[in-house]
């Protein structure tokens, strides 16, 4: 296994190789998951090629229809189509899951990477950091929302808080975990500043499970967001996202219970192949399976 | 000793065996051989050979996910294991053949009174009822030399030390007198003292019992005290096999005369005339932790008020089992943990009275090599980059960088197209090679090494302690020298101190403490140092070139 | 064990503190007068004036929080602006729902969720195993509204076996109760159940991995005793963890289930609280629905101690 291959292209090209396989094994492993996701997210973009109807087009003579040839997913209340308004609904739910986890990341890793170097400031962050986590992340999301307004912004910002301490948490852990590795130890007798020791010694450390984390973000996200809207507490009702879709609905869904169906099944498709996602990530920067492979 | 025909009755016959891992590759390629009862099979050989395979392979303990026997037989008096059903050889484990294991500390389960678990062995193999199952446990305790029984009986594992739950785990393997008794490395992670009264132990009971021993080691020294016969593996096969005063004295294999010179001796080399300066005063440092809360406060002292001054080419050797502060030392000079107490002086100046910048590039000054080479490096850098991380620190020109880097790699004896390769590509001596590189590149005047020829193979231990006394010698570098190994201060050290519960018992030449020890304590850990009157390298006939 | 259990209880004393401040400041980030924002628009100068005497707005922050927390510790959570009522009762009347919903969840889950983690963990690897887990993972993927329409669809729309929706006290009829609680407590138990039951197989798996079930095999222990005795114990830990901060979960989702199933309890109260901006009984539920958290926390904190010796300093 220590056997040193002969010249440096023909390593380069077996490192190339074997990453190329690693790819091409987690593509196969999660071919359900990312063939979903894919769809999902053409769905989105693609929304204004793949239906003509617009999703604000109100039509007083089309309401609450079945499905039929012209919508295929029914009509609501105020007559707009369903499908239309479910594929546009898309752009919302997977912008505010992307945008969560991507300000959550940054933010916990900031205060992970804090909490866990300078022990001085670490009793204070982390009981504030127990504070928040001890307040249940709907609860706190909706309670925000409703003292700061609801717009974009405000529901992001109300997702975000509650996710934090999470990170903050898995980032100090691999920290501390780090700090007491011999090769940590070394950079700092080699008078290492310590601003480079976490940037170079740490911080690549932490992004794999940064990334798994990532992942189980945007799902928990995107629930969040719809269970907001659900409530009547999300975004504002005229944009079109699965949970206002959902909300406008649940008052008809004896009678058409396609009005809830149908965007609850994109919604759950959508966290679901995230989901799996995340678990595939997962085994794949697992050390443990890395170092029985 | 047991009688004649008993010697000769054979208890466990391997033949032909290969273990594969599921890609087809070989791990233990096509080996046989006997265990007798009433005798001990050595099998010795350096890390990879395939020798711990080979013992899980006869306990059928292989994890099916990666290994399986593909090719050969294990008999077990006669019984084929390979062919058994997994509840036939369910009965056969603890009854018939049981395995003690390296870890004591891992090996008993954390949340189980160790009674209980004792008694599970009895419990699965349906032996008497619970008040005689709890006598014969607590009987067994008493055999195994456990002090307290009743005790030892209600503890938990994590209120035990190594040696004891390794005397739990011996006595969880003989409770059902089984005829075979597998040890893998059964002594490795305990203390050298701790280690000769288990080897004790084990060779006691054995005579009494007659059981028939596989003792998988990779120290000739125990090999030495404890084997009749002796199986040398590398690389999954058979190197050769013999009587064990056979192969000491006169191995046929070249592999194995190599192997067996490389074993450090414990006589110490002949002490040097020191004249250099001193390059680190230590006077009174100490480390105390403070553990608890407010009701249950308690403090530890890891190390008391301790001098101790090395000298410019000095090699001090700080030898003591663990527990004995030596390393609490060491990474307290280091300044890796902040001392309690205590000054330091590098050459001469206070390292106390420094602005804490000024601290910070003093650093420099002292460097540090650690136990384990696959844990010291960064393995996402290059080796370039591992190497220059002090010099880029201390705004070194990059091509002043570039210079030394080549310079350090071949002072370590490694090549410089090297420099772009990653740690995993290295073995554990060419990383440990890159440490001693990296260590020495903003030229430090002292050089810590916390065990670290402990974790290598003897073979490679042998070419680092050659480098480290090379460097000494062209650099003029001073070494602090942490190991519990005292053959390995004895070929390196020209003074020592002896360590033990955080304070010096006994300091002085290494010629003089190895051979002449005054402190009874000094004399009690040299006494149990395996094979301790026998010089390898002396003995060993058909000698080979020492030095290439 | 009692030094241990004294601990941990001292130590919820900070994370309440942040709790209660967390709250206490939920008022001032809202945009705007917090006397405004009670009020309302419409009020006079005069009234305003008045308004910020009465509730202490006129304080320094630091005072108004002492005072805050002083009330709140002696019960009293202040005024609903909506109906004038007292808080404190405003949530007295609707614990009963939500305790007998969080109850019956809770004893389905654990009838569930351990088992399934042993199970899977028993067949890892085959398709037992993999079934089950694809379950979990659907679990808790699917948004609980969903859930429970998809339930109330196929149970009470189409077969018709329980009621669409609302709720019946236990004290009023017990099998009229068991049939307005059963679908809103497998709603509700299903995210959790998954959740709770992944992490028992996958800290049993890692268990397996551990010296000591290699000593349990050497001793001739079968795979059921092995798993039973030697790996489950070693990761009730990790579930109990698991299975106290997701009770976060439960709690969150017994705000959309009261609301889908429409049960009049704290949940409900939530929603209402907050689309009538009712400040002060939103801070009185987060506090108490915080505080409740914190305790199944503390308690799963002191259970550990029950299950690892090591634990009991």
């Amino acid at each position: 296994m220590n056997t040193l291959p002969h010249s440096p292209s023909v390593e380069s090209n077996e490192l190339r190789a074997i990453r190329m396989r690693r790819i091409a094994l987690f593509l196969h492993d999660n071919i359900f998951a990312i063939t979903v996701l894919a769809l999902v997210m053409l769905a989105g973009l693609l929304a204004p090629l793949l239906t003509s109807a617009d999703p604000d087009f109100i039509n007083p003579g089309m309401k609450l229809k079945p499905p039929s040839a012209e919508a295929l997913f029914g009509t609501d209340l105020l007559g707009r189509d369903v499908l239309a308004r479910v594929l546009y609904g898309t752009r919302a739910s997977l912008l505010v899951g992307l945008l969560v986890a991507l300000v959550a990341l940054v933010v916990g890793l900031l205060i992970g990477l804090v909490s866990g170097y300078f022990r001085s400031l670490d009793g204070v962050i982390m009981r504030v950091m127990d504070g928040i986590m001890a307040i249940p992340a709907i609860i706190l999301a909706v309670a925000l929302v409703a003292i700061m307004g609801a717009n974009f912004i405000t529901v992001v910002t109300a997702i975000v808080v509650p996710e934090v301490p999470r990170v903050a948490r898995l980032v100090r852990s691999v920290v501390l975990s780090l700090r007491s590795e011999p090769y940590v130890e070394a950079a700092v007798s080699l008078a290492t500043p310590t601003w480079r020791i976490l940037l170079r010694h740490m911080l690549p450390n932490t992004l794999a499970p940064l990334i798994v984390q990532g992942s189980f973000i945007v799902a928990s996200a995107i629930l969040t967001e719809s269970a907001l809207s659900f409530l009547g507490v999300g975004l504002p009702p005229e944009i079109p996202t699965w949970g206002n879709i959902m909300a406008e609905g649940r008052r008809f869904f004896q009678l058409l219970p396609g009005l809830v169906f149908f965007p609850g099944l994109f919604l759950s498709l959508t966290v679901l192949a995230i989901n799996l996602l995340g678990d595939g990530l997962r085994d794949r920067f697992d050390p443990k399976l890395i170092k029985r492979a | 000793m047991t009688n004649e025909a008993n010697q000769r009755e054979i208890v466990l016959q391997v033949d032909g065996l290969t273990v594969s891992l599921h890609s087809g590759r070989e791990i233990v390629s096509d080996i046989s051989f006997n265990v007798h009862a009433g005798e001990t099979l050595c099998i010795v050989g350096e890390s990879g050979s395939g020798k711990s395979v080979t013992s899980f392979a006869v306990m059928q303990l292989l994890d099916p996910a990666a290994l399986r026997p593909t090719a050969g037989s294990i008999r077990l008096e006669g019984v084929d294991l390979l062919k058994a059903s997994s509840q036939e050889l369910r009965r056969l484990r603890a009854a018939r053949m049981s395995m003690i294991f390296q870890e004591p500390m891992t090996a008993l389960n954390p949340v189980e009174r160790i009674g209980k678990q004792v008694m599970e062995v009895l419990e699965i193999h349906r032996e008497g009822d619970h008040a005689g199952r709890r006598a014969r446990v607590l009987e067994m305790f008493q055999m195994v030399k456990l002090p307290d029984p009743e005790r030892v009986f209600n503890a938990y594992p994590h209120e035990l030390s190594g040696g004891q739950r390794q005397r739990v785990v011996i006595a969880m393997a003989l409770i059902l007198r089984p005829r075979l008794l597998i040890a893998d490395e059964p002594t490795t992670a305990l203390d050298v003292t701790t280690q000769a009264q288990i080897l004790r132990l084990i060779s006691e009971l054995q005579q009494e019992m007659g059981t028939a021993v596989l003792f998988i080691t990779h120290d000739f020294g125990v090999v030495h005290d404890i084997a009749d016969r002796i199986l040398v593996m590398n690389k999954g096969r058979v190197v050769e096999q013999g009587k064990s005063s056979d192969i000491l004295t006169s191995p046929t294999a070249d592999y194995t005369r190599r192997l067996i010179c490389a074993v450090p001796s414990l006589v110490p080399v002949p002490s040097r005339q020191l004249t250099g300066e001193g390059v680190l005063e230590v006077e009174g440092m100490a480390k105390r932790y403070v553990m608890g809360s407010f009701p249950r406060k308690r403090h530890f002292d890891a190390l008391h008020p301790t001098d101790l001054l090395l000298r410019e080419g000095e090699i001090l050797g700080v030898v003591g089992e663990s527990g004995s502060g030596k390393t609490t030392l060491a990474r307290c000079i280091a300044r890796l943990v902040p001392a309690s107490a205590g000054v330091v002086r590098l050459k001469g100046a206070s390292v106390e009275e420094l602005s804490s910048a000024e601290k910070r590039r003093s650093r420099k000054h002292v460097q540090i090599v650690f136990q384990d080479p696959y844990r010291s490096m960064n393995s996402r850098l290059k080796l370039r980059d591992i190497i220059a991380e002090g010099m880029v620190n201390f705004d070194f020109a990059p091509a002043e960088i570039e210079r030394r880097c080549n310079e350090l790699v071949q002072a370590v004896g490694l090549q410089p197209a090297m420099l772009d390769r990653y740690p995993h590509q290295l073995s554990g001596g060419q990383r440990q090679r890159i440490c001693i590189a990296r260590a020495l590149a903003l030229e430090p005047s002292v050089l810590i090494c916390d065990e670290a020829v402990s974790a290598l193979d003897v073979s490679v231990q042998e070419q680092v302690i050659k480098l480290l006394l090379d460097l000494r010698d062209r650099l003029g570098v001073a070494i602090l020298f942490i190991t519990h190994d005292l053959r390995v201060a004895a070929q390196l050290c020209d003074n020592v101190i002896v360590m033990r519960n955080g304070r010096v018992v006994e300091a002085g030449s290494a010629a003089d403490i190895l051979t002449h020890p005054r402190d009874e304590y000094t004399r009690y850990l040299i006494d149990a140092v395996p094979a301790r009157e026998w010089n390898f390298r002396e003995r060993v006939s058909g000698t080979i070139a020492t030095t290439g | 064990m009692i030094f241990y259990i004294l601990r941990r209880i001292v130590a919820t004393i900070p994370v309440m503190g942040v709790v209660a401040l967390l709250v206490f400041s939920l008022l001032y980030l809202a945009p705007g007068d917090p006397a405004v924002i009670i009020a309302g628009e419409s009020a006079s100068t005069e009234q305003l004036e008045k308004m910020r005497k009465d509730m202490g707005l006129d304080q320094p922050l630091p005072v108004q929080f002492a005072k805050w927390i002083g009330k709140v510790a002696s019960g009293d959570l202040g005024t609903s602006l909506h109906s004038g009522k007292k808080v404190s009762e405003m949530i007295g009347a609707r614990v009963g729902p939500t305790l007998s919903l969080a109850t019956v969840t809770i004893l389905l889950s654990l009838i569930l969720a351990i088992p399934m983690g042993i199970f899977a963990a028993w067949a890892r690897g085959r398709w037992l195993d993999k079934s089950l887990m694809s379950i979990a993972v659907l679990g808790f993927s699917t948004p609980v509204f969903v859930v429970g329409y998809v339930l109330i669809f196929l149970f009470s729309v189409k077969a018709g076996w329980f009621p669409v929706q609302g709720f019946t006290p236990i004290s009023e009829n017990p099998l009229r109760f068991l049939r307005t609680v059963t679908l809103p407590a497998f709603t509700l138990s299903l995210a959790y159940v998954a959740l709770v039951s992944r992490i028992t197989r996958s800290s049993l798996l890692e268990m397996l991995g551990e010296d000591f079930i290699r000593t349990a095999r050497a001793k001739g222990a079968s795979e059921r005793r092995v798993l039973l005795r030697h790996a489950l114990r070693n990761a009730a830990v990790p579930i109990l963890t698991v299975a106290g901060s997701a009770a976060a979960f439960l709690i969150g989702g017994v705000v959309v289930t009261e609301s889908v199933f429409n049960l009049p309890g704290m949940g409900r109260l939530v929603v209402e609280s907050v689309l009538a901006r009712d400040y002060p009984l939103i801070q009185g539920l987060i506090l108490l629905l915080s505080l409740v958290y914190i305790g199944i926390n503390l308690l799963t904190d002191i259970l550990y101690s029950v299950f690892d010796p090591r634990i009991r300093y």
